[in-house]
Parts: structure tokens; C-alpha cells; sequence
């Protein structure tokens, strides 16, 4: 307050004013609302001495709270607000209010809000930081007494940008709130009649204030439109410490509405929902089979031995969401899975982020890095999935009911192989001639046929998949007891499909045994789903909710991958036989015929619980914990090891159970300082522990028809495996704010972990962040261009933990020969590393929000710093130290890049809207110091190498080549190849950016949304070109007038002993568009919908992977598998199908 | 005051609450054995049972390192055993040494230092038990460190470091130190264990007998001689080996007898055919260098160690009288050396053998003395690990050229024809001990 300008203060005079001086209060400091009749001088020297400050009536607040008083939800508003309220009765004030939310709100009109009704009116004072209250309530009672006829207001709340009707949102007018139905639509009955504000607020959504006169009849049909909310300031987002407001937090991070977009897009998956939405968040795909899992990289690779997956929290407990390479591989291995003795080729990944059912989650947060994820300590510095689940809302039961019934098609196409049939003088029968037998005089090319089985309807294995999925929720309960009930059952039968040709050669060789239905359908993959909550007001200082979720599991794949029916295919023998193949050597039956799968079931249960210690103390706890448990399978029965294929049959069996086990337990202190300060200090312990069991038994010779370990001989040895891991973290939080425009929060958190080195100390975890809503502030002008800028920055820490066993020296057991006898003994393995700590991952990042053009151009751009100390790597030691290797904390890594999201809103009238959404980010990593040499060379063509990319692509160059003899023809010494490798390029993209479209006709009665990806200069090897050049099946190698430059690449790639064989042909770096999905959505009219005796009724017909434009010469550039830490080459797994889904969704 | 009950009330939960997260409280992984539960009585004996077990292989082959002993090292160094097949033969093709690649050729060096680095962590363990433990344990494993400090240097440059992974878990970088400080190192070791005065003469033998192999490599004969007195020509400290040692032999590496190798070498082969070597009409041969041939073996293998469950001697009392007789014969004493060499050979071996006399047979002066020693050290000795070792002493303490001693010229099996024998009279450790410890820059010289 400026006290040098009291004599300027100006106040607003009532029927029975109340006033303050300026000094008295300055003195005020225990509570917001003073309640005290003043004198006539008193109010005559707040009229002299207060003074104009600045307007903290236009701050922003948002509020929410169940049965309480008017007063304390006054005291709430002008908290926020750093607002002084004086008023003259405080009986006016006390009546309960069933249920207040605001959001984003300017403080006065909240107070107006949550003062409707009560005979309360608010009167600003110039000062800026006052309001003073006035009741007159007998003369309002007296008026509206006589007016009072009771009527009925209802309508319907649609979103703005595609006219879509948004369900739960909350609608309130004084004393009283509803949440719209499944279709949008809301109803008050028994209303007094007269003009009434129905104020409307929703999650992500600006708030409506839409007045309404019932004087005469009743009110029907009103269409609220909600504007999505573009700075989002005023939503909730999740920190370490709890839920902020956006506008008060310092870093990025990305809100996903999910419930929205389910009901209208086509999403099978949270991987789905999480990919091409977030800036900066990559999803990495394993496979286009039903079930496959993805992995996730959150502002690039950050780490050599520990992976770069960011941990995930469902309903504030941690979940696993392990990603397993292959069927049967040990958690977050990359060991080659069972089965060893079996068919070869891989299995699409799978991860437990997709147990959590799609249709229950009402928002999916992504906290992209240390910056924001600070306080979630030492496994958060890859960034942290934050996912909530619907809750109850107070009201009657609300059914919804969701039914999608889906196809899906193989759209892309394969690589014929070739075959040049040839003759030779020394040749007794016509065989495979290339270009360079050719020019050795070897053979005489006759004729070229080229074939591939995959491509043909009548041998190839695409047939027709199957999605269906059927989910049920009900939620509802009062002020006190509120729940939320959903189940979801989902089937999903993949496109993989016997093919009748490969029945008929097969069948005779069965002698007579049946094929089992899972050769017919190899991939399946479904899954049912409970979710309830429930929460209750056990009083109105104590609040409990509860969270239960159960899943059951059930995924079958193919084998597919190099070596596997589609390498079969490419390297075919080039043309159709009689029965309609053209396989190598062996069919798609001797993969389908082996059943792989895992089935899962899993449960987690948490409990949240608020308690309001004081008006200044709140107190959060939650304890939660999340089991799941894994049985994988791989059999190959007897009976379907056909003559031709030499394999073993046998059976392995994986199980793994973990637990995760999480405590929370803060408190908040808040209290207000002086100047408009306010404080708020949080601190808080956190407990988490993750325990790990497995057993691995593999047995072979099995007896016909049986599919049990006892059937066979255990191959090898069975293996067992349990670890823990602990953590104890605390941490504190202090949080400033200045006149509601500017926030400023430092934390610290510590950790001391079961991984960690015996000699390392606790790991310290600083934090800030600020804020700074400059449009807020007074000097900024005000102007249509731009309505709305926040600067923001942020700096955090965190860490990523080691393995559970690279801290201490360890032993093995054995049985070894000493003295003429066999004894056991125990032998050093590794000596461990006592001082080993987490990685220490620091981020940097800035940026800003801006709003133009009344929001209708809303910019969000950030750009990130980001760098990995003492990453993990292994160090090799001298051998003279009796050991040769070491894990230890030498490396550096470095991120950089930059995230931006645009959302327009062209068109926003009530017939036609149109609004665009779009994001970019570019990725930059480098490995600055490695301080070994150990592990340059990682799998395949990945190498760690300073000064480059982690798992960079590297391979020797082809150097040059010449037609010396003038043939025509590239022979293997007419190329000249580099003798070390060089850098060939990332292997994720560098710059990715994705856009929707969301189109709204007629109210939102029809929508209309489409979506489209791109990314750009990702590399990566074409196994699948590799696979067919190196048996002479690709087109460079066979066809004359092949030009020179690809005769010599496919030289590069030829299988020679002791030759130059490098992957270098094979390494491709690409672009691509793909059109991400289309959905076209109709509302039915409440008429329609009643005569399905439902409330509400839309329908929408979807299609994903419409389309893709591409550089790549492979059948889909987003599909990978293997990779140490990404995926990094396309082994030829089952790229993308293409989905058409018809969704209903009926509301009750 | 209600809420400051209510608060304290938290804090006490909290308290009680934070208590109870004992993060050390986890289960270690399953697959590997916690280091806890070996800080016992019984776990020092498992581990000991290890570094015995471990020291055969790294000394005689089988079980771990098996293709990559001492024994077949410098069998192959020096002039013993001929293989045709890759890795160990790079052991000459690559210098002895020189630039290594060779994993197969880098085990020795890791396995020795294995051995050593377990010794190292069991013997801090076993001193906390000794009150429950034989002190033949502690002497055994005293012993074969030194014994360890011994192979690495007979069979590498002068130059080597040993660095130390401290028990709690640092790492000690060292830089090199010459071979003599490695024998100083091993004698360190034998007093070490000599002075727990050892429950078995076994023991006590084993660590009298390093030492003064440790000494003879020091040029302190007589202190070696005299240390080996007392302990009887009947005794064997045998190392038994196991079938992975006929599997290396006769299939992996195909080792065979070598007779004359490279001009300097001796004639193994050739002193164990039967034939008329003194036209008296009997045939005769050396009983110490009989061999058997067999369809599986190419060449020859010595009927000693043609056998699994033929041991190899680590050392003996043979040794002990070779020892005393050399020792004579640096004193001049040929006649008490004679004597001695010719005991032996009256020792009960199967084919009497004619005996040595100093005067007549050795009129050609002192150097054919020493060769006639060496000579019959490297046929009482063969193929057990001493014969490289002595080679490079006969350079380094009789002041022969390493030409005059080691193979010369080309290497005489098929796959290295064109090859030449190195000229290096040692091993040199690996490029990654350069590499990798910041310490250590290489040999300090590569004679011997």
C-alpha cells in the first residue's frame, strides 16, 4: 500500500458503509476479514487516507471446496488474491454453501459469485486491495418474497473450438451447482424466477458467466460455449509438492484432457493418447500388433546404462510402467527372451503403461523434466507421466455407457524379392544369378521374377483385425459421499491371420493333428477393467478418497522381426508356386504355430487424505501400492514342429511379480505477509520401495498335447531372481507470490536410497521456478493484439538411480573341484562400487505464453537446457585389479532443444467453429564425456561416442566406387570401403511437430477432427534391406541397368567371408508425414436419445493411420525394435494397420 | 493449544512413520550372494575353497582359464610345447606380448591378478576369524599369493603394477615397479606365512620352497639353498587339474613336445626316443622325457601330464636338490654339484640313467655347467611352469644373450611358416593396463 497517496484513496460509499483507515489496516495481519462496525471517523479517514494501489480485484483465483461457509470462502478468495475484506455482518456470512468451484476467476467477481443470494453486497475500494461488504438483506428478502415463482433453466455445455459437449462441467449459480451429463447437458429445477448468472467453469476451459431471465417461464435450451482456456493459467497442474495452478508454477508441462479426447478419436492405448500431443514427448514404437508397447523418451535420451523411461504416478501413487523388449526378457532387459532354441525372430514389445484403462482417465500430465519433476526425487530426472482418473461429482447416478467395434487393414506394402534366373556352364540346374556373376562370367541371367507372398491376398498373412470394447461407468453421491464406478472390457484380435495356402501345405504334414486356434490368430491381445473411487467428506476439515483399480490381461503375438515370416517373405524365392507361396524357407505357420504370450493381472489401491489442520495447515497424506503379476509363456508343441522346419519343440515360462509400495505423507503452511506477499510453505517425506521377483523355467522333449513344465526335460538351468529397491526422500517447498502477478518457488529435496553407495551421502535436489504474469501488471498496456503474457523459468534437479546391486562388492555361488571332490564355493563377481550415486540430471529451461488477438492465437514456447552429470557408465579398470570393469559416475550428457505450441481459433461462431492445435519440438543430445572407452560399441550399429549422439548410428562408409573393366556392373573389388565407422545420424528424430484440426457444425451437433504428425531427420537401419540384399534377393544386386551408386551400396551389404559387410547401405535417414486419424462425430438430438430412454446419444465413426508420405524406403519408418535404450532399427516388424472404429456413446 | 496437540501428535506419527522406512531393510538381489552373509567362519572357508580352486586353474589349467595357465603360457614362451593353433601361438607371432588382441592371450594376466585381487579380500576376512580357522588357511593363501607374484614375474617385463581394490571398496592405481620388487613382493608374502608357523609341514614346504624360487630369481642362491635343506626329496605340492585339461591339449590347441625349438631350444623330444643313443646295442631313452602318441594327438604329449587325473607339480623336493645343486655350482663346488644332479638321477626312476661327472664330462668349462643345470632342471621340471622363468635367469643371472637362449629364427608350424620367433624374453601386460590406469605407462624394459 502506498501511503504517501492516502490522501487520493477513494471510497465507494453504501447504505451503511464500512471503511478503515490505511494504517489500521496495515495492522490487520491475522485475518482477511475484519468484522467490525467502524466509527464515522474512521470511516472519514479511510476515505482521506487510502490510497489507489494496484488492482488486485482483476487477479485471477480459483477455488474449490464443498460445504462451506460463505466466510470462509470469502477468507479463501481474498487469500489468493492478497485482498483485505471488511464487512459489517458476519451472520450474513455464515451459511453454508453446498459447493463452490471457481476457476481463473477475477477475485471480485468471485466474491460477487460466492456472495450470491446471501443479501451481501461487494463494494471495491480504489486502494486496490479492499472490498468492503454491506449487507442488506431484509431489503432484498422483502423484494425477492414478493417476486418468487419457482422455474426450471436448462441447457446444454458445448466446446467452442469443436462444438463438442463437454461432460462434467460444473454449473453454478448461487446456492446451487450441477455437472452436465455425458452429452453437455444440465438442468436446475425449482429455481426462483429473475435474472440469474449460471457460471460454468471446466478443467483446461475459460470460465462462462451466462445470464439468464426466468421471469416468465421456464428457460430450456441454452447453449453454453466453453472457450478452451489457451494460457491455461488457471489450471491445475501437478508438482511435487501438490497441485498448482499453472499460473503460478515455473516450468512446462503438458495437460492432456484425455476423457474428451477418447470418446471422439481413435485411441486404443495411453501410448495412444500420450503421442502427438505433447511437445517435446516422443513415443517410440515397437510394432503395429495389437498389444505392442512403446517407449517413451520426455526431452531425448538421457542415459548409457539406466534407461531414459520417465516414472509414472496414477492417483498419487507410483505404477509400474515397465517396458519389456521381448516376451519372457527380464524387466527392462534387452536379453533375447525365451525360447532360444525355438523359431527365431522377435516379439513386439509390450509395456504396463497401457494396463491403465483409457475410458477412466480424466487427464494425463507430463512433467517433461528435472525442472518440473525435482521434488519427485531420484528416479524422476527423465520426466514424470502423471495420469488421474474420473472421480464422482454430487448428483443423481450418472450412467454412460461406451461401445467401439473396430477393423483394421494392413495399408502398407513390402519389398518384392527378386530372383534372377540364371544358367552357367557349370550349373546343372537354374539358379539365382546377380550382376556380379554375371560380370565374372559365372552364370547368364535368363529371367527375373520378383514375388512377395505378403503382398497377395491368397498367401499373404494380413487379414482382417478386430477391436471391440464395451465400458460402463456410473458415478454420482452427495456433498459427503461422492464415487466413480467404471468398467471397461476390451478384445482385440490382430490382422495377423493363417493364410489358407499355408494351410493347405501344412495340414498334410500334421498327419491328421488340428491346427490350434492360436495358429489361426496369433495375435490377440484384451484386457478387462475395474476402476472405482470413492471420496468422502468425513468432515469439513477431513477429506478421504480412495482408489481402487483391477485389471486382468491376456496378450498373444506372432513371431515376427528379421528372421522371422516377414524376412521369409522379402527373401523369398521371387515367384508364386502352385499352391499360391513363394516363402522362403520356411512359412508363416512355423512362427504362428509357436504361442507366445503374457497374461497379467494387477490391482492398486490408494488412499489420498486431506486434513485441514487450521485455517493455515493442511495436512496430505497417501499410501497406496500397485501389484502386478506376469505370466509369460513361449510353446512349441511336438505336433507343431513340422518335418521341414528342424526346430526343438519346448516350453518356457517366465513369472514376474513387483510391487510398488508408495507413502506420502505434507503439510502446507500458508499464511499471508505483508505488501501483498503471501507465503505458502510446504514440506513432506516420501517413502517408495519396488520389489522384483521371477522365475524362469525352460523345458524341452515335451510330451504331445501337453503344455506344462513337467511334460518335458528342463533345459538349462531354472533361474530366480529378487531385488529391492527403497527410497526415502523429504523435501520443502517455499512458495511466494507478490499481488497475485508474481510467483517464486525454491524447494529442496533430499533422497538416501537402498542403490545407493554405502559411502555416498544423501542426494540434494534444489529447485525454483518464477512466474511473472506481466499482462497483470499495471504498466502493461492494455490491447486487443495482446490480451495475455506470462515469462516464466524454471531450474531443477533430479536423479536417476543405479541398479539395485552395482553398489556392493558381490559374490557368486558355485561348486567347484578343490582337493579331489567337488565343494561349494563362493567367488567375487563384482566388487561394486561404494560410492555410486543416482545421476544427477540439472535442467534449465524458459520461456513464455502469450495470447492474441483475444486468444484466438495462443503461443506457448519453451526452451530447455539440459544436462546429466555423473551419468552412469562402465569404466573399465586395469585387469592387474583382478577385475576389468566398474560402474561408476563418469559420464556427461547433454539435452537441448526447444518446444512450441500453437493454438488457433480461426473461426468461433455458433454454427461453424474451427480451432487448430499444434506443437514442435527440436531435440538436440550429446555425449559430452564418457571416460571410458568400454562401451563406444552397443548393439548393432549404436556406439557411444563423445561428441555425438547417444546410440548415434555409425557403420564404415562406402568411400567411393568405379566401373573399372566398363561393364557395367559393380563388382565387390570395384568399391572402396572405409575402414572405420563415421557418424550416420541420430536414431530419433530430430524435429517433430504434429497439428489438429477440430471442426464444429450446427452447435456442435456434428464434429468433425483430424490429426497429422511429422517428423524429420530420424536414422535408422533397414534391417529388412539388409536381409534381403545379403541372400541376393534385392532389386541393386539382380537388375541390369541398375544404376552404379545403389550396384555399390548392395556390394557393401554382401555376405562375404571376410569381406567388407557393413551396414552402411542400410542405414537410412528419414521424414515423414502421417495422417494420425480423422473422426467425424454426431450428437443426436435429446429427442433421439429419448428414444433410446437415454439422456444423451453420439455416435462417431474413426479412422486412424490414414496415411503416410515418406523418404523411407521400408514399410513403416515409425515401427523399431532392438536398440539399446531406443529403438533404433526396423527389423521388420508388423508396421501400422490402418483402424476404421465406430464409437457410441450413450448417457443415462 | 488444540491444534499444538494436534501437531505434535503429527510429528510423532510422522516420527514414527519415517522409522519405520528402513531402506536397508530391502532384499538384495537373489542371483548373487550378499556380501553380509559372507563375513562369516564359513563363508571365508567358501571363499577359500575358491581362490584354491581358481589358483589350479590359473597355474595348471582346468576350470576357469584352462587354455590360458601359466603352466601352457610359458610353455609356449619359452621352448617346451608347440601348437599350431591360435590364440597362444600369437604369444610369438605378436612379439610375445607386443600389442595384444587376443583375449585368449590377455587371461593370463587377468587370471593372475583375479586370483590375487580374491586372495587380497579373503585374507582381510579370514585374519577376523583366524581364532576359528586352521592356520593352514591363512598359510595356503599367504603362499599362493606369493607364488602368484612369482608368475607374474618370471613370465612379464620388468615393469608391472599391481593395483589393490581395498576391501570397503576404493581403488588403489599404482604404478609399476621392476621385476625384482615383484620377487621382494612374493618373499613377503612366504615370510608372511612361514612366520604363523604353519599346522602341517605341507604348508610350511610350500611357502619355503616360493621363497626360494623367489630368492634363485634374486640371485641369492645360498639364503635359497639353505631354506629348501630340510625339506625331503619326496615332497609334492601337486596341483590337480582337470578334464579340461586333456580337452586343451589334444583337441583345442594341439600341443605337442617340441624338440629343438627354434635352434636354442632343448631336445625334449628327442631325449625321450628310444634308441641306441650310446651304440651299446640297447636302445635307451631319458625316463623324464618319455612321451605317447595317440590318434588324437598330432604330435607328442609327455606320458607325465597325458592322464586327467595326472596332477602337475606347483613345486617339490625335486626342486629343493636342484636348487642346492645349483647353488653349488655358484659356488664352484662342481663336484657336491654333480653329486646332487646324480642322486636325483638314482632317485628311483624307472630307466637308470647315466650319471654326470664334473670332471671328465664338463672339461669344456663353467657355461657347459650351467647349461647341464639348466638342462637338467628343464627335464626333471618339465611342462610344471619353471622352465620359462629359468630361461630368462640364464640371461639375466649367467649373462647369456636372450639369442643364445630363446627359440631364433622362423617358427616352424604350418599356419605361422613365415613367421620369425620374437625376441622378447617376456610377456608385456596388456594395452588396456595403459590405457586405463592413469598410473601406468608400460614396461620399463622388455630384456629379461
Amino acid at each position: 500500500m502506498n501511503l504517501h497517496n492516502a490522501s487520493m484513496l477513494r471510497v465507494a460509499v453504501g447504505v451503511s458503509l464500512i471503511g478503515l483507515t490505511a494504517s489500521s489496516l496495515s495492522a490487520q495481519t491475522q485475518d482477511y476479514i475484519e468484522g467490525r462496525k467502524l466509527s464515522a471517523e474512521e470511516i472519514r479517514q479511510a476515505k482521506a487516507e487510502a490510497v489507489p494501489g494496484k488492482q488486485r480485484y482483476h487477479a485471477g483465483v480459483t477455488f474449490s471446496a464443498n460445504d462451506i461457509t460463505i466466510k470462509d470462502a470469502v477468507n479463501a478468495i481474498a487469500r489468493q488474491a492478497g485482498l483485505r475484506v471488511i464487512f459489517d455482518s458476519e451472520a450474513a456470512l455464515n451459511r453454508k454453501l453446498p459447493e463452490v468451484n471457481i476457476k481463473a476467476v477475477p477475485a471480485l467477481k468471485a466474491i460477487e459469485t460466492v456472495l450470491k443470494g446471501s443479501g451481501v453486497t461487494v463494494t471495491e475500494a480504489k486502494d486496490g486491495n479492499t472490498v468492503l461488504l454491506r449487507s442488506n438483506k431484509s431489503e432484498k428478502d422483502s423484494t425477492e418474497r414478493k417476486r418468487e415463482v419457482v422455474r426450471t433453466i436448462s441447457g446444454k455445455v458445448i466446446d467452442g473450438s469443436g462444438r463438442k459437449p463437454i461432460a462434467g462441467a460444473v454449473v453454478s449459480i448461487p446456492d446451487f451447482s450441477v455437472v452436465t451429463d455425458n452429452n453437455g447437458n444440465f438442468q436446475f429445477r425449482n429455481i426462483s424466477s429473475g435474472s440469474h448468472t449460471l457460471v460454468t467453469r471446466m478443467l483446461g476451459y475459460t470460465v462462462s458467466n451466462h445470464v439468464v431471465r426466468a421471469q416468465d417461464s421456464d428457460v430450456k435450451d441454452i447453449v453454453i460455449t466453453l472457450h478452451f482456456m489457451p494460457e491455461r493459467l488457471a489450471e491445475v497442474v501437478t508438482t511435487g509438492a501438490g497441485e498448482r495452478r499453472r499460473a503460478e508454477v515455473g516450468n512446462s508441462s503438458t495437460v492432456i484432457s484425455a476423457d474428451s479426447i477418447v470418446k471422439t478419436s481413435p485411441i486404443l492405448s495411453v501410448e495412444d493418447l500420450i503421442k502427438s500431443r505433447s511437445p517435446g514427448t516422443q513415443v517410440l514404437m515397437s510394432g503395429g500388433t495389437v498389444g505392442s508397447g512403446s517407449r517413451i523418451r520426455i526431452r531425448g535420451v538421457s542415459g548409457l546404462l539406466t534407461n531414459s523411461d520417465p516414472i509414472l504416478i496414477v492417483d498419487g501413487i507410483r505404477m509400474d510402467a515397465t517396458y519389456t523388449t521381448k516376451t519372457g526378457a527380464s524387466p527392462g532387459s534387452s536379453t533375447s527372451g525365451m525360447g532360444k532354441n525355438q523359431a527365431s525372430g522377435g516379439v513386439s514389445a509390450t509395456s504396463r503403461l497401457n494396463d491403465i484403462d483409457i475410458e477412466t482417465i480424466e487427464s494425463i500430465e507430463i512433467l517433461k523434466g528435472p525442472s518440473a519433476a525435482s521434488l519427485f526425487g531420484s528416479d524422476a530426472a527423465n520426466g514424470v507421466i502423471v495420469i488421474k482418473t474420473k472421480r464422482g461429482q454430487a448428483g443423481p447416478a450418472r450412467w454412460s455407457l461406451g461401445l467401439n467395434k473396430g477393423i483394421s487393414k494392413m495399408n502398407a506394402t513390402f519389398p518384392n524379392a527378386y530372383f534372377a534366373w540364371g544358367s552357367g556352364s557349370e550349373w546343372s540346374t537354374s539358379r539365382n544369378c546377380p550382376l556380379y556373376s554375371v560380370a565374372e562370367g559365372i552364370c547368364e541371367q535368363d529371367s527375373i521374377t520378383s514375388y512377395n507372398p505378403l503382398n497377395h491376398r491368397v498367401s499373404t498373412p494380413f487379414g482382417t483385425g478386430s477391436n471391440t470394447s464395451l465400458n460402463a461407468q456410473v458415478s454420482g453421491g452427495t456433498s459427503q459421499i461422492r464415487y466413480f464406478l467404471g468398467v471397461t472390457r476390451t478384445n482385440e484380435v490382430g490382422l495377423l491371420k493363417m493364410p489358407d495356402s499355408e494351410k493347405q501345405r501344412i495340414l498334410p504334414l500334421r498327419r491328421g493333428a488340428p491346427l490350434p486356434a492360436w495358429a489361426l490368430r496369433p495375435n490377440v491381445n484384451k484386457s478387462s477393467n475395474l476402476s472405482a473411487n470413492f471420496a468422502t467428506d468425513i468432515s469439513s476439515d477431513l477429506n478421504v478418497d480412495i482408489d481402487l483399480k483391477v485389471m486382468s490381461g491376456y496378450h498373444r503375438d506372432a513371431q515376427q522381426s528379421a528372421g522371422s515370416f516377414i524376412s521369409e517373405a522379402i527373401t523369398g524365392l521371387g515367384y508364386r508356386d502352385s499352391i499360391g507361396l513363394g516363402w522362403g524357407d520356411r512359412g508363416p505357420a512355423a512362427y504362428f504355430l509357436e504361442r507366445t504370450s503374457d497374461a497379467v493381472k494387477r490391482a492398486s489401491g490408494a488412499l489420498n487424505a486431506r486434513y485441514r489442520l487450521s485455517d493455515k495447515i493442511v495436512l496430505n497424506g497417501t499410501g497406496g501400492a500397485d501389484f502386478s503379476n506376469r505370466n509369460d509363456e513361449r510353446l512349441l508343441r511336438p505336433e507343431d514342429v513340422l518335418p521341414t522346419n528342424s526346430l526343438r519343440n519346448g516350453l518356457t515360462k517366465y513369472r514376474s511379480d513387483i510391487q510398488t509400495i508408495t507413502s506420502n505423507l505434507s503439510g502446507v503452511f500458508e499464511m499471508p505477509l505483508r505488501y501483498g506477499i503471501g507465503s505458502r510453505t510446504t514440506t513432506g517425506l516420501q517413502f517408495l520401495r519396488t520389489s522384483h521377483s521371477s522365475l524362469r523355467v525352460s523345458v524341452s522333449n515335451l510330451a504331445p498335447g501337453r503344455d506344462v513344465i513337467d511334460a518335458g526335460t528342463v533345459d538349462g538351468t531354472p533361474s530366480e531372481g529378487r531385488y529391492d529397491v527403497a527410497t526415502r526422500g523429504w523435501f520443502v517447498d517455499q512458495h511466494f507470490s507478490l499481488r497475485s502477478n508474481l510467483f517464486v518457488t525454491a524447494a529442496l529435496r533430499g533422497d538416501v536410497g537402498s542403490s545407493f553407495g554405502s559411502e555416498s551421502k544423501a542426494m540434494l535436489y534444489p529447485k525454483f521456478n518464477a512466474s511473472w504474469l506481466v499482462s497483470e501488471e499495471s504498466f502493461f498496456p492494455a490491447n486487443r493484439f495482446l490480451t495475455n503474457l506470462r515469462v516464466r523459468t524454471a531450474f531443477g534437479q533430479a536423479g536417476i538411480q543405479p541398479g539395485s546391486s552395482a553398489r556392493f562388492r558381490s559374490y557368486n555361488s558355485t561348486n567347484l573341484w578343490v582337493d579331489g571332490s567337488q565343494q561349494p564355493a563362493f567367488y567375487i563377481s563384482s566388487m561394486g562400487n561404494t560410492k555410486i550415486i543416482p545421476e544427477r540430471s540439472m535442467e534449465f529451461e524458459g520461456g513464455f505464453e502469450a495470447g492474441i488477438l483475444d486468444d484466438r492465437i495462443v503461443l506457448d514456447l519453451t526452451a530447455y537446457y539440459k544436462r546429466v552429470n555423473n551419468a552412469l557408465v562402465v569404466k573399465p579398470l586395469p585387469e592387474s585389479f583382478g577385475m576389468t570393469r566398474r560402474m561408476e559416475n563418469i559420464g556427461d550428457i547433454k539435452n537441448t532443444g526447444t518446444e512450441a505450441s500453437v493454438t488457433l481459433r480461426p473461426i468461433d461462431m455458433d454454427k461453424l467453429t474451427w480451432s487448430v492445435t499444434s506443437g514442435y519440438s527440436s531435440t538436440k543430445n550429446i555425449l559430452l564425456r564418457l571416460g571410458s572407452t568400454y562401451t563406444q560399441q552397443t548393439s548393432g550399429t549404436e556406439r557411444y561416442v563423445e561428441g555425438y549422439p547417444l546410440n548415434g548410428q555409425w557403420a564404415r562408409p562406402l568411400l567411393a566406387y568405379n566401373d573399372d573393366n566398363q561393364d557395367g556392373i559393380i563388382s565387390y573389388d570395384e568399391i572402396l570401403v572405409g575402414d572405420s565407422a563415421v557418424f550416420l545420424g541420430t536414431s530419433l528424430p530430430k524435429y517433430e511437430m504434429f497439428m489438429s484440426n477440430n471442426v464444429g457444425f450446427w452447435n456442435g451437433r456434428v464434429l468433425f477432427s483430424t490429426a497429422f504428425s511429422f517428423s524429420h531427420n530420424m536414422t535408422q537401419t533397414n534391417s529388412v534391406t539388409l536381409n534381403q540384399c545379403v541372400v541376393e534377393r534385392c532389386p541393386d544386386a539382380l537388375l541390369p541397368g541398375t544404376s552404379l551408386a545403389s550396384q555399390a551400396l548392395s556390394q557393401t551389404m554382401r555376405n562375404l567371408s571376410g569381406g567388407v559387410r557393413n551396414l552402411f547401405a542400410t542405414h537410412e535417414t528419414v521424414s515423414w508425414i502421417r495422417w494420425g486419424s480423422a473422426s467425424l462425430t454426431f450428437q443426436a438430438s435429446p429427442e433421439i436419445a429419448k428414444r433410446l430412454k437415454s439422456n444423451s446419444l453420439s455416435v462417431s465413426l474413426m479412422g486412424r493411420n490414414l496415411g503416410m508420405w515418406s523418404n523411407y524406403k521400408g514399410a513403416d519408418p515409425e515401427v523399431n525394435a532392438n536398440g539399446n535404450g531406443n529403438f533404433t532399427r526396423d527389423t521388420g516388424m508388423v508396421p501400422q494397420t490402418r483402424d476404421w472404429t465406430i464409437r457410441i456413446n450413450l448417457g443415462f | 493449544m488444540r491444534n499444538l496437540n494436534k501437531v505434535t501428535l503429527l510429528i510423532l506419527l510422522s516420527a514414527l512413520h519415517a522409522c519405520s522406512w528402513d531402506i536397508k531393510s530391502v532384499n538384495n538381489p537373489d542371483d548373487i550372494v550378499d556380501p553380509r552373509s559372507i563375513e562369516t567362519q564359513t563363508g571365508v572357508i567358501s571363499l577359500y575353497k575358491n581362490i584354491v580352486n581358481r589358483f589350479s586353474a590359473v597355474f595348471a589349467g582346468g576350470g576357469t582359464g584352462a587354455g590360458s595357465s601359466f603352466v601352457y603360457a610359458t610353455a609356449l614362451a619359452g621352448d617346451e610345447l608347440l601348437t599350431d593353433a591360435n590364440p597362444l601361438i600369437s604369444l610369438r607371432r605378436l612379439g610375445i606380448g607386443d600389442g595384444i588382441i587376443s583375449l585368449e592371450v590377455q587371461a593370463p594376466w587377468y587370471n593372475l591378478h583375479a586370483t590375487r585381487l580374491h586372495i587380497d579380500q579373503t585374507v582381510g576376512l579370514a585374519k577376523k576369524f583366524s581364532n576359528q580357522l586352521p592356520d593352514d588357511y591363512l598359510v595356503h593363501m599367504y603362499a599362493m599369493r606369493g607364488y602368484i607374484s612369482i608368475f607374474i614375474g618370471e613370465l612379464y617385463c620388468s615393469g608391472v603394477a599391481f593395483n589393490r581394490a581395498i576391501y570397503g571398496g576404493d581403488l588403489e592405481f599404482n604404478s609399476g615397479i621392476p621385476t625384482q620388487a615383484v620377487f621382494e613382493r612374493a618373499i613377503a608374502d612366504f615370510d608372511s606365512a612361514l612366520s604363523l608357523n604353519p599346522d602341517s609341514a605341507r604348508f610350511s614346504n610350500l611357502a619355503k620352497m616360493g621363497k626360494a624360487r623367489a630368492l634363485m630369481n634374486l640371485n641369492r642362491y645360498n639364503e635359497a639353498s639353505a631354506l629348501v635343506g630340510d625339506i625331503p626329496t619326496s615332497f609334492r605340492f601337486q596341483i590337480q587339474f582337470a578334464s579340461t585339461f586333456t580337452n586343451f591339449v589334444k583337441e583345442t590347441y594341439n600341443l605337442t613336445m617340441t624338440d629343438r625349438l627354434g635352434t636354442n631350444g632343448l631336445d625334449y623330444f628327442s631325449a625321450g626316443r628310444l634308441e641306441d643313443r650310446d651304440g651299446d646295442g640297447t636302445p635307451e631313452r631319458d625316463p623324464r622325457m618319455e612321451y605317447t602318441t595317440s590318434s588324437a594327438v598330432v604330435g607328442q604329449l609327455p606320458v607325465k601330464s597325458s592322464s586327467v587325473s595326472d596332477p602337475i607339480n606347483l613345486t617339490d623336493g625335486l626342486e629343493a636338490r636342484l636348487i642346492e645343486a645349483e647353488a653349488l655350482l655358484r659356488d664352484n663346488d662342481t663336484t657336491g654339484w654333480a653329486g646332487k644332479l646324480n642322486n636325483l638321477r638314482r632317485s628311483g626312476l624307472s630307466i637308470p640313467m647315466d650319471t654326470i661327472s664334473p670332471d671328465s664330462t664338463l672339461s669344456a668349462g663353467p657355461m657347459l655347467r650351467e647349461d647341464v643345470m639348466f638342462r637338467e632342471r628343464a627335464f626333471w621340471l618339465y611342462v610344471t611352469g619353471r622352465r620359462f622363468g629359468d630361461m630368462r635367469r640364464k640371461v639375466r643371472q649367467y649373462r647369456r644373450s636372450t639369442n643364445e637362449v630363446f627359440p631364433v629364427g622362423l617358427h616352424p608350424t604350418l599356419n605361422f611358416v613365415d613367421k620369425v620367433f620374437s625376441g622378447n624374453p617376456n610377456l608385456a601386460p596388456p594395452q588396456s593396463e595403459v590405457d586405463n590406469n592413469p598410473k601406468y605407462s608400460g614396461c620399463f624394459d622388455r630384456n629379461a
